[in-house]
């Protein structure tokens, strides 16, 4: 799977490589993880609600 | 993947967006300020009794969407109803939104938007954590069609999804693990 990933990015620019780095699917898993450190960190209650509902709104990408 | 006829629109696909997050949000704070209203009925319950409860159902939730449990959850077995486009882009997608919000209108593949729920039931009494689960996951809920739209490859985009999506249900459900342990361990030590 990394392969046919890796693959499908030759040939583009740095721009454009970099927009599927940032707009990949996984992406937002990986900021949703990051506000929850933040939010450990933090001690904000109210960010770790907010997270862990992101995290169960995005699990159904996909699905209307 | 199933294709939104909302946040598919070709034409002013930015203002119908965000409307559609708007809906979305909207959506989420209504179920949220219900299930606030009823963790009312819960308060009485130890919070020993509510946290284990909670622990209890975020394994379980994990061990469905990793596929290795089998439980039917109760969701909306249907997709929103095409007549909702007849009464114009601008307000279905706002309400297309709201429905989808809610979380009671369609299916619901994964099993952590049922344990969020269960969350604000259980431990949920502040309106601020009601809020904030509310507004979080309709904003969770149109991260999709944001990145979607940002990533100006829709074909590419979902083929990304779709080689993924076996590993974003493990992270979903792990990552929902440890936020639901977060979660108890900030209610504990209130």
């Amino acid at each position: 799977m990394h392969k046919e990933l890796a693959g499908d990015d030759l040939g583009l620019g740095r721009r454009q490589r970099a927009r599927r780095r940032l707009t990949d699917p996984a992406a937002p898993t990986l900021l949703l993880a990051t506000c929850l450190v933040v939010a450990q960190v933090a001690s904000s209650d109210v960010l770790a609600w907010a997270t862990f509902a992101g995290l169960a709104g995005y699990s159904l990408s996909g699905s209307v | 993947m199933l294709a939104s006829p909302v946040w598919r629109a070709s034409k002013r696909q930015g203002f119908v967006l965000t409307l559609f997050a708007a809906g979305l949000v909207a959506g989420g704070l209504t179920t949220a300020t219900g299930a606030w209203l009823v963790s009312g009925l819960f308060q009485p319950l130890p919070l020993t009794v509510r946290c284990t409860a909670l622990l209890v159902l975020a394994v379980a939730a994990a061990l469905q969407d990793m596929g290795w449990l089998r439980l039917t959850l109760p969701q909306a077995r249907r997709q929103i109803p095409q007549t909702l486009f007849r009464q114009g882009l601008t307000r279905a997608a706002l309400q297309f939104g709201f429905e989808l919000g809610t979380g009671l209108r369609t299916y619901l593949p994964s099993a952590l938007p049922h344990l969020l729920l269960g969350a604000v039931v259980l431990l949920g009494q502040d309106p601020r954590f009601a809020a904030a689960a509310g507004a979080g996951f309709g904003l969770g809920r149109a991260l999709l069609p944001l990145v979607w739209h940002a990533s100006r490859n829709a074909e590419w985009w979902d083929d990304q999804l779709t080689l993924r999506s076996r590993y974003l249900a493990s992270t979903s459900a792990l990552a929902g693990v440890v936020c639901v342990a977060t979660v108890v361990a900030s209610a504990v030590g209130r």
